[in-house]
Order: C-alpha cells, then sequence, then structure tokens
C-alpha cells in the first residue's frame, strides 16, 4: 500500500518536511518519494528492525523507580527531520557565537566583572545566581574557556522563526544518541542515503578528543583523558560509556581517582599511580570535591578543586561554567553578544519577562494565562507553569511564588512549536520537535552536523524528554546540488 | 588500565566461560543421566554439588525440572546460566572502552535471547538453548581472538578465562569420580560416564586422535589433567595463566599463589582430594590477583616477604 499523506492532518504549527500546501520541501522530496517507494507495509517492517535493532545494540536510558532500575528501549522514529544546508549553515553561526559570547561572560563574571560595572549585566542577578561557585573567582582556565561543550536547545516558531530556548552548559547530554540513530538509519534505510546528500554527524568524537584534549596542562603527545561518571545508575550511563569508547578515554568513577601529595589527579590503575590530564565530567560540579563543594558527594573526589585552581588539571565544563545556564541569565545572551563580540545576534531569543524588573512582572502577573513562567535555576522542564493549561489556583499559587522571589522567574509567550511528520500506528501524524546542536569550544569551536531532535510521540503534547514520552528522530542536514555545504 | 575496570575485564571473562562451562556440563550431565540405571545412586541433585550450589538451592523438590529451573533461569542463583550473562554484560557495559565494537552488542543480544527462552519447556528446548549460549560464546571469543590486541585487556580476560576453565575441568572430573564407583557399575557403563566426562569438555575428539581409541580412567584422568596439548586440560589452562601473569605489571607478586597452583595436586591422592585442592590452589590465585592488582590501592600492598628483595620486573 503506498503511503499517503491524506491522513496526515497538520495543526497550525509549522512543519518541517511539508509546505502550506502539504507538499514536501525541496530538502524532502528525496526522502518522501523513497518512503512512497517502499510502501506502508515495508515500512512497518522496517520499523520492528529498527526496534529490534535498538535493543540489540542496547541503545537504552535508566529510568529511576522503585522497583530497581529499569533500561528502557530508546524510542525512536524512523522518518528523519530534515533540514536544508544552506538554513543550517547561519544557524551554525548563531549558535558558535553565543557560545564565544557566554564563554567571555563567564570568565567576565569571575574575574573584572565588566559586564556589571558597565551597567550591562544586573548586580543582583549574579548576587541571585545559585550557580555561581564562589570557589571559581580569580580563575583563567585554558584558553579562557570555560564551558567546552555546550547543548543548545532550539525550537521554531509558527512564522519558521528559528528561537534559542536555553543554554546547556552544565552536562548536557544526548549527543550519543545522535550518533546512534545516524547508524540506525544507515543498517535500516541504507538506500536513502544514495539519493540524498546527507551531511555525515560521525566527526563528532573525534572533534571532542581533540577539544578536551588541547586543554591538557601537561605538554605531552598523549593527554590521559577520563571521562568522569557518577556510575551505571545513571540515566545517561549510556552515554558516558559510548563517548569513553569513541574517544578511546577512560570511563571512572570519583573513587577511581585522588589528589597526590603534589596536588595533581591520580587514577588507580593496575600499574599504580597514573596522572590524569583532562577530565571530562558528567556530574554536577555540586558534587566535584566534598573539600570545598557539597561535602556529602560520594560522586567526586576530594581536592579536585585545589588541584584545578593549581592548574594540575583540566575540568570540562569547567566548575562554575553554569553560571550562565541559568534562565534569567539567558534573557542577556543578546546583550552579551554586542557587548563582548560587538556582533548582532544571528539567532533569536524567545522574547523573556524577567520578574525581577518591576514593569515586566506586572505585565507576567497580568498574563499568567498566555505565558509560560520558568524558575532561574532548574533544568529538565522542572517547576514551570504552563499558563494556557494551568488552573485558576494553579496560577495563583505561581503569583505568590513570584512575588515572593522576582529573581528566581522569568516569562516567556507560549510558541506553536513545529512538526515533523512521524509514524503513528502505520500512518503519518504531525509531533511537535526540537533540536539540540552540540557546540563545542577550546582552542577551536566546531558544531555538529545538525544534532539530535527531540519529539514528542503524545499527540498535541510539548514535552520531548526522554523520561516523559519524548523520542528521537535522525537529523538530515541535506546539501542542495550544487549548492552550499556547511 | 583502572584497577576497577581490570577486575571487571577478569570477572566478564569468568563469567562468559562460567555460562559455556555450564552449559556443557548440563547438557553432558544429561546424557549421562539418562544413560544410568535406574537403581544408580546418583541423580540430579548430585549435579548441585559438584558445582558448589547446594546450599544455595532452596526448592524442596530435587527434581530434574526444579535443579534445571535453578541452574540456567533462576536469577537468584548468582552462578545460572541467566545470572552469568546478566553479569558479563553489567561488566561489558563499563568496559566498552577496552573491548572490541561489536563485542558489547554480541553479549547483549545473549543476554536478550536468554531473558526470552531461558524457561525452557522441554529437554528438547534446553538442549537448543544450551547449544546456543556456547554458539554464541564462540563468537565472543572469535571477536577477542580476531581483534583484540594482545596487550593487558587480552591478559586479563586470558586470566580469567583459564581460571573459570581449570576451575570447571576439576569439577567435571570430580563429578564423573563420584558416578563411577567401580562397585556400582558393569564395564559397559563405567565407559559411558567418563565418556561423558570427556565429552562434557567436547575433549573426546582429542583423546581419541592423541591417546586411544580406548576409554580408561586413569588415561582419561592423566589427559584431562596433564595434557599440554588439550586446551581445557588443567596443566593448559595454568600454563595460560602463568603466560598471562607474566604480562601483567610487576608479576612477582603473583609468584607465590602460581607456585601453590603448580604444585597443588601431588598425584598420588585419591581424585576426589586431588580436586578439591586444585580448586583451593584456584581459589588462593584469585584472592592473590584481587589483592595484588585490583583492589584500589593494590600498588600499596606490600609484596610478599620472600619476593620482596627481588627487583621488579618492570
Amino acid at each position: 500500500m503506498e503511503l499517503t499523506l491524506s491522513e496526515y492532518r497538520r495543526n497550525t504549527a509549522f512543519d518541517e518536511l511539508l509546505d502550506g500546501g502539504q507538499n514536501p520541501r525541496v530538502a524532502a522530496q528525496p526522502l518522501f518519494e523513497f518512503l512512497n517507494s517502499l510502501g506502508t507495509e515495508e515500512l512497518a517492517a522496517r520499523q520492528q528492525a529498527v526496534e529490534a535493532t535498538i535493543m540489540a545494540m542496547g541503545i537504552t536510558f535508566t529510568v529511576y523507580s522503585d522497583a530497581g532500575n529499569i533500561d528502557r528501549a530508546w524510542p525512536f522514529d524512523p522518518i528523519p527531520r530534515v533540514m536544508a544546508a544552506s538554513e543550517w549553515a547561519r544557524i551554525r553561526l548563531g549558535l558558535e557565537q553565543r557560545l564565544r559570547a557566554l564563554n567571555r561572560f563567564i570568565h567576565d563574571v569571575y574575574n573584572e566583572q565588566a559586564i556589571v560595572r558597565d551597567g550591562v549585566f544586573p548586580a543582583e542577578v549574579l548576587a541571585g545566581s545559585g550557580n555561581f561557585r564562589p570557589q571559581c573567582v580569580g580563575m583563567t582556565p585554558r584558553f579562557g574557556v570555560w564551558a567546552h561543550v555546550c547543548g543548545t536547545d532550539l525550537v521554531r516558531d509558527s512564522d519558521g522563526t528559528v528561537y534559542v530556548l536555553e543554554d546547556n552548559l552544565r552536562v548536557p547530554s544526548g549527543v550519543s544518541y545522535m550518533l546512534e540513530n545516524r547508524q540506525l538509519m544507515k543498517r535500516i534505510f541504507p538506500e536513502v542515503f544514495r539519493t540524498s546528500q546527507i551531511l555525515p554527524v560521525d566527526d563528532y568524537p573525534k572533534q571532542l578528543y581533540h577539544t578536551l584534549v588541547a586543554l591538557s596542562p601537561r605538554a605531552v603527545s598523549q593527554p590521559v583523558l577520563v571521562v568522569l561518571t557518577p556510575g551505571i545508575y545513571n540515566s545517561a550511563y549510556f552515554e558516558h560509556s559510548y563517548l569513553a569508547q569513541q574517544m578511546g578515554a577512560h570511563l571512572v568513577e570519583g573513587p577511581d581517582l585522588f589528589v597526590g601529595e603534589d596536588e595533581a589527579v591520580y587514577m588507580k590503575t593496575l600499574h599504580g599511580p597514573e596522572r590524569v590530564d583532562v577530565i571530562y565530567r558528567r556530574i554536577d560540579d555540586a558534587f566535584l570535591d566534598p573539600e570545598v563543594l557539597r561535602p556529602d558527594s560520594m560522586l567526586g573526589v576530594p581536592g579536585l578543586m585545589r588541584a584545578w585552581r593549581k592548574g594540575k588539571v583540566a575540568i570540562a565544563n569547567a566548575p562554575g561554567a553554569g553560571v550562565a545556564d541559568d534562565k534569567v541569565v539567558y534573557a542577556y545572551v543578546p546583550q552579551m553578544i554586542r557587548y563582548y563580540l560587538n556582533e548582532e545576534p544571528i539567532l533569536a531569543n524567545v522574547p523573556s519577562y524577567l520578574c525581577m524588573v518591576p514593569e515586566q512582572c506586572e505585565y507576567v502577573l497580568a498574563n499568567l494565562d498566555k505565558l509560560v513562567v520558568k524558575p532561574a535555576n532548574e533544568s529538565g522542564g522542572y517547576g514551570m507553569l504552563i499558563g494556557p493549561r494551568a488552573t485558576a489556583e494553579e496560577r495563583a499559587h505561581f503569583a505568590d511564588l513570584i512575588r515572593a522571589n522576582p529573581r528566581n522567574y522569568m516569562a516567556q509567550p507560549t510558541l506553536d512549536i513545529s512538526t515533523a511528520p512521524t509514524l503513528v500506528d502505520g500512518q503519518l501524524a504531525p509531533r511537535h520537535l526540537d533540536l539540540r546542536p552540540f557546540v563545542l569550544q577550546s582552542d577551536r569551536l566546531y558544531t555538529t552536523t545538525g544534532g539530535l531532535t527531540r519529539v514528542a510521540l503524545r499527540q498535541g503534547s510539548l514535552v520531548v524528554n526522554s523520561s516523559q514520552g519524548g523520542g528521537s528522530k535522525d537529523t538530515w542536514i541535506v546539501a542542495e546540488a550544487g549548492g552550499t555545504t556547511c | 588500565m583502572l584497577a576497577r575496570a581490570a577486575e571487571n575485564l577478569y570477572w566478564m571473562a569468568r563469567y562468559l566461560e562460567r555460562a559455556e562451562n555450564t552449559a556443557r556440563f548440563i547438557n553432558s550431565a544429561s546424557h549421562v543421566l539418562l544413560d544410568l540405571p535406574p537403581q544408580a545412586n546418583f541423580g540430579w541433585a548430585n549435579l548441585l554439588e559438584i558445582v558448589g550450589l547446594k546450599e544455595l538451592f532452596q526448592s524442596t523438590q530435587a527434581d530434574e525440572e526444579a535443579i534445571m529451573h535453578f541452574l540456567i533461569a533462576d536469577p537468584d542463583n548468582p552462578s545460572s546460566l541467566l545470572s552469568c550473562v546478566a553479569f558479563a554484560r553489567e561488566n561489558t557495559r563499563t568496559l566498552r572502552e577496552w573491548l572490541p565494537g561489536e563485542m558489547w552488542e554480541h553479549i547483549n543480544r545473549l543476554y536478550l535471547y536468554l531473558k526470552e527462552h531461558a524457561q525452557c519447556r522441554s529437554r528438547r528446548e534446553r538442549y537448543v538453548l544450551l547449544n546456543h549460549v556456547i554458539e554464541q560464546r564462540h563468537i565472543i571469543i572469535g571477536l577477542v581472538e580476531g581483534t583484540l590486541p594482545h596487550d593487558l585487556p587480552f591478559q586479563l580476560i586470558r586470566l580469567g578465562r583459564n581460571l573459570e576453565r581449570a576451575d570447571m575441568t576439576t569439577r567435571i572430573l570430580d563429578l564423573h569420580a563420584v558416578i563411577a564407583q567401580p562397585n556400582q557399575h558393569d564395564a559397559q557403563s563405567l565407559q559411558s560416564v567418563w565418556l561423558s566426562s570427556l565429552n562434557s569438555l567436547s575433549a573426546y575428539p582429542s583423546y581419541r586422535r592423541l591417546i586411544s581409541m580406548d576409554i580408561q580412567p586413569a588415561t582419561v584422568v592423566h589427559f584431562l589433567l596433564h595434557d599440554l596439548r588439550f586446551p581445557r586440560s588443567v596443566a593448559y589452562c595454568r600454563q595460560e595463566i602463568a603466560a598471562g601473569v607474566a604480562a601483567l605489571p610487576r608479576p612477582t607478586r603473583l609468584e607465590p599463589a602460581l607456585h601453590t597452583l603448580r604444585s597443588a595436586c601431588p598425584s598420588e591422592d585419591d581424585l576426589h582430594v586431588q580436586m578439591d585442592c586444585l580448586q583451593t590452589a584456584l581459589a588462593q590465585f584469585h584472592r592473590a590477583l584481587q589483592t595484588h592488582y585490583f583492589q584500589p590501592d593494590a600498588w600499596r600492598v606490600p609484596l610478599p616477604l620472600e619476593f620482596a628483595a627481588t627487583p621488579a620486573a618492570c
């Protein structure tokens, strides 16, 4: 049976693959020709093959529950999200511009605080930041770079504009799924890679490796690189293990490391202690060192901050980088770009209202039914109010919270985020999605080709988190015939 | 290499070897039990003694079905096939950076297969399952032999594999020594008991070719203990262990344990005592590895006195 789009009811949102007349966009045309040549039965068979392969490859994420920790298969939709290389080229520049500015900001905040002195960034925002680490004041990490790996969430509104939703500068995850999604597509749909010029994504582990070893405090030909994981019970353990393997790095846990009398970091090997140069940490910085940060941390390494401050070891992302991973700080990124780089922002922020500014707070309180309210320091969608879907009581409760601590809240209009055709019961149906590209910075800048597309599998849902019913798609950046590549 | 990763790698190899050996052991025990006369004072319950799991077996019924479930599919038995493969898989997850790319996928597939099929409903199904485990293990060994460089990870796998293998060979010999009390069998069934011991180690074709068509208890025992040409003999495993040790950093630390292993079975003892003594030596060797290499502060452990004076080899 031929796959038809007749059942495809698009809502008002922008669709990534189809134009207003329900016809495939130029970059997606070869994909649709291919899907039609398969037919629904073959497509269903391939989807089953995808699921079996995901299980065999062990692409899982861990869900905590009372019944123990369960490995869930990674939910994957076989219909890729397609974007033209020319559009991607602009987005990539915008992402790199943003990370350059954010790194300048973090460095400034821990040193001169020129941006505060010059009145561009309010002192009270800094004072109220839960992720500002006084232990980092006065530090200059190599190249002045603090956030080496950044996962930036992008969404597209109904008019087609791409917005930055947030910058994840602590321990962003998901890149392994981006890489495995492509492996899956190549295994299950090898034919389509002949008809479209899909740019490869598998360069990332090598780029990450070079980004990280460039930070090595010792000038040795092969610096010792470790991936520091909280352990197998962490929901992202699959990714930690995957990246360690792809980079040829050691996968270590806190107790595998210690700080020696020379204040260098060592790992406990079969040969005895071996010096560690670079730590790619996948634990939150609050847990890094029980000596000076959270004393109850079993995941960290006593003395690690001393070693880092003495320049004996590099840590990526640097402790303290999370100061810029704050939803109020986010609102100032366009100003940062102008202030530090003297450039105009290439990518737009979602319009934001800061409750710490009295006029904006009044607007927020008067329009709670139209806005999304977010606490400044949370991640993963916790503690949010989605105004249009909330009850009057919930809104009243949030109004109290905002009045009690205006610094901790900001609000944004609810966006009608874009959709793409997704396979639901053998037919294509529109589902909302976002895009998380990963940007690297040390002595170089690098952006993944595309990124991880997350899709809300439930009809009408805007929640793309895998723990809450979200899935993912392969992301194709497609070079136009004879056109630009990136 | 991280001491913790080294330990996990060693255990991964042990669990995979144990899974394969358990599969072979159950297969051959089933064969021999089917051949024994009904009055033989040996039954399924004796299998538990041989693998050292008698205490752990809780079921009040000690029939074939319950015991097979316990040995193959019981998640509460840490040495069941399912548990072994599950542990090997957990270990592999923490070690992917040391192993060939496909290794994880093969072990994961084997685990998923067992999870789905371990509840065998018939002897036939059981036979298919056990053979599948053995075949998959061969693929995994093929990956290690064909693609893994011969540096530390390889040597740790070698150590784990051969330690476990030697242990199983001693257990198989022990089992058959118990069954084959001469006064209970005619010559014919005695033959079939010792044939089964060879079969459970896939050793019969080699024995036939290298030794004799005739199956004599003493020659079978000698072959499985001392013949360096056969890769599941105790002597061969011991040789492999020694070679693995030589490739470790500062190998003199294991010299006393190796020495015990070498001198462990004075041949005049009766077979059961001999096997016990070998198993104890293997367990001691394992503890020595733990103390001198795997525990996180192993390099701080002082060397045994008589060896401390010897300059370290590296």
